[in-house]
């Protein structure tokens, strides 16, 4: 590394160690019975040597003094890329599913109900992503489909006794419905204009299940909801109600899949790219459109459906505007229009936090600096779609 | 028989006459250029022919069936494709991808369809893909099939715009200044392929500039100048005809 590439490189930390200072100062410096600065400083310097021995690392590195170590970790790095090129895909895919269905066999309570989240999470990214990364229509409401779906279950089985398995179309038809719904009007309007009027629909839904006394109970929300229930079989344990949820993601997963490599998510691709293009080539846009956001909804439906027999509660509170920025934010931070992208999302914004438990209280701290980060550095997401190939050739 | 056939068509934007009693008519087998100065409404009667512009009077008509009112997608299944003066291409999906998307009027599997890969939808599937690769291979696109668009050198874009429009199976094809930005090799090989084009039995419809191009390969030139049609005819007459050099030229 030559004195100059480094000179620029010091100089860029310490402008941004001068940034954090100015940053941090007025958090921790900032009392009431005055100015504090011993605080502040101690942290900024952890945070200063830290910044200065990694840049330092870096440089060391980038030298070529840390080569030799290097080279094992590169080429065991290449081995495992060149191993992963040469298996099969459907290797690959039988020993998730394998890993997936073992897993509640292996682990306890607290795991399994992590997993359930990450999987109803999964089910609602990637009904997300139709809308979002197929057709691009940013959806800011979404998370009212969801609601649409628990309220159905809720009450159809409360009140006339439905069973959970004749609930799960239902629901995701009523949420199909909703979607349509709500799809309509906002047919002509692009961009920004449509982020604003999903988010408007998306806070109706919450206000109507809110104040619907009648029908939702309002804020108290509907208790003790059954649990689903198969030939005499009760699913009691969470472990079982993990295989209901397994079971209904990889249905999802697969469905996805198989919408986005046929003429129909090509089209919805093509909207994205250039609607009025989309239409001169004899995409129905008004129709396709209708449809991504009758089938991204369907999706939240079903993991509404069994969001309610999980919890045996349904409240508003559980579909507020910040859980559709969180769907939002996994299928961005993944990748958009990428189904492994989106898992890793998912993963990334749910289990990861639960593992990190310990630093509870820096956890939303780091959270938006990672968010941050990963758009600086990787815009298209942590597993960005394929573009390269034909993609309309069997992958499974 | 007349194939396309404009009738008095009227374009009228505000107080801005875009269009005035338009009339012609393209036969089967012809190849027909639409020339006039910037702004004479050449690209407008385009979008009124495709559907993207409601006309204010007057109507189009395509082999009998009124065309006018009818939107856009339903005119390509009529089995009239267009391209765009300034690329419209799909710049994330690959060239064939591109080509697939134009296939999609001429298919029918639903979401049921899709979800269950049924049979039907997988040879479907793999017509589709067929007539995307046909119509690649014949724009000289074959092996740029898993290129994506927006990495494609510019003469090879303006090229996947006229076979994606192929690819959807058309009997008209509607070229919005093909040659625009082409070296003079690339506007030859045009050329080339429009008279490939022509020999399958489409007929052709553009507006371009470049008078070599226009002249080397249209049976019938109209020409526009403000919204009205102020000559009609064969390239040589058109060459020749005053009203026509005023309207290029100035008096």
């Amino acid at each position: 590394m030559t004195i100059r590439g480094s000179k620029k490189l010091w100089t860029g930390c310490a402008v941004g160690l001068v940034w954090f200072l100015i940053l941090l100062w007025p958090m921790l410096g900032i009392k009431p019975e005055g100015f504090e600065f011993a605080a502040t400083f101690q942290v900024f310097g952890y945070v200063a040597v830290a910044a200065v021995f990694v840049l330092f690392f870096y440089q060391v590195k980038e030298a070529g003094y840390l080569d030799a170590a290097g080279k094992p970790i590169q080429s065991a790095a290449g081995l495992i890329q060149r191993a992963y090129a040469k298996t099969p895909t459907w290797v690959l895919l039988g020993a998730t599913l394998a890993v997936a269905i073992v897993f509640p066999l292996v682990t306890g309570r607290y795991a399994h109900d992590v997993a359930i989240s990450v999987l109803i999470y999964i089910c609602l990214g990637l009904g997300l992503n139709v809308v979002v990364g197929l057709a691009g229509l940013l959806d800011l409401g979404y998370i009212a489909f969801y609601g649409v779906g628990a309220y159905t279950y809720a009450l159809l089985s409360l009140n006339f006794g439905f069973s959970f398995w004749l609930c799960l179309p239902i629901a995701g038809l009523l949420a199909a419905i909703a979607g349509c719904i709500i799809g309509y009007p906002t047919l002509r309007m692009r961009g920004d204009y449509l982020a604003i009027v999903t988010l408007g629909f998306g806070e109706i839904v919450r206000l109507i299940l809110n104040n619907w006394m009648a029908l939702t109970n309002g804020p108290n929300g509907i208790l003790g909801i059954p649990r689903p229930e198969l030939f005499g079989f009760d699913f009691r344990s969470l472990a079982s109600l993990y295989y209901v949820i397994l079971a209904i993601a990889v249905v999802t997963v697969l469905s996805v899949y198989r919408l986005n490599y046929s003429r129909i998510g090509r089209a919805w691709e093509a909207i994205r790219e250039d609607e009025t293009a989309a239409e001169l080539m004899g995409v129905n846009t008004f129709l396709l459109k209708l449809l991504a956001y009758a089938m991204g909804a369907t999706f939240a439906g079903f993991a509404g459906a069994f969001f309610a027999a999980r919890m045996r509660f349904v409240g508003p509170e559980s579909f507020s505007f910040l859980e559709s920025a969180m769907v939002l934010s996994m299928v961005v931070l993944g990748g958009m229009g990428s189904i492994p992208g989106v898992i890793l999302g998912v993963l990334a914004l749910v289990a990861l936090p639960e593992v990190f438990r310990e630093f509870e209280l820096y956890r939303m701290l780091v959270f938006g600096g990672v968010m941050t980060l990963m758009m600086l550095v990787r815009p298209a997401g942590i597993w960005p779609a394929k573009r390269v190939g034909r993609r309309s050739e069997e992958m499974e | 028989m007349a194939n396309l056939i404009l009738d008095d068509i009227c374009v009228r934007f505000g107080g801005l006459q875009a269009l005035t009693d338009v009339s012609f008519s393209v036969s089967e087998g012809e190849v027909i250029g639409l020339i006039g100065p910037n702004g004479a409404g050449k690209t407008t009667v385009f979008n009124v022919i495709t559907g993207v512009y409601r006309v204010s009077s007057g109507q189009a008509s395509y082999d009998g069936a009124t065309i006018t009112g009818m939107r856009p997608h339903q005119i390509l299944g009529m089995g009239i494709a267009r391209t765009f003066q300034n690329i419209r291409l799909f710049q994330n999906m690959t060239a064939l991808e591109n080509c697939m998307v134009a296939q999609h009027s001429r298919s029918r599997t639903g979401v049921v369809g899709a979800i269950l890969r049924s049979p039907s939808q997988r040879s479907e599937e793999a017509r589709i893909q067929e007539k995307a690769q046909q119509a690649l291979d014949f724009m000289g696109l074959g092996r740029k099939a898993d290129e994506v668009a927006s990495n494609l050198p510019y003469g090879y874009q303006r090229r996947l715009e006229i076979a994606r429009a192929l690819a959807s199976e058309p009997r008209t094809i509607l070229l919005d200044e093909p040659a625009a930005g082409l070296n003079p090799a690339e506007s030859k090989q045009l050329m080339e392929s429009i008279g490939r084009i022509t020999n399958l039995g489409i007929n052709v419809l553009m507006v371009e500039h470049d008078m070599k191009v226009v002249m080397g390969i249209c049976n019938r030139i109209i020409v526009l100048d403000h919204g009205v049609m102020i000559a009609e005819g064969l390239p040589e007459e058109i060459q020749r005809n005053p009203d026509v050099i005023e309207a290029y030229l100035g008096q």
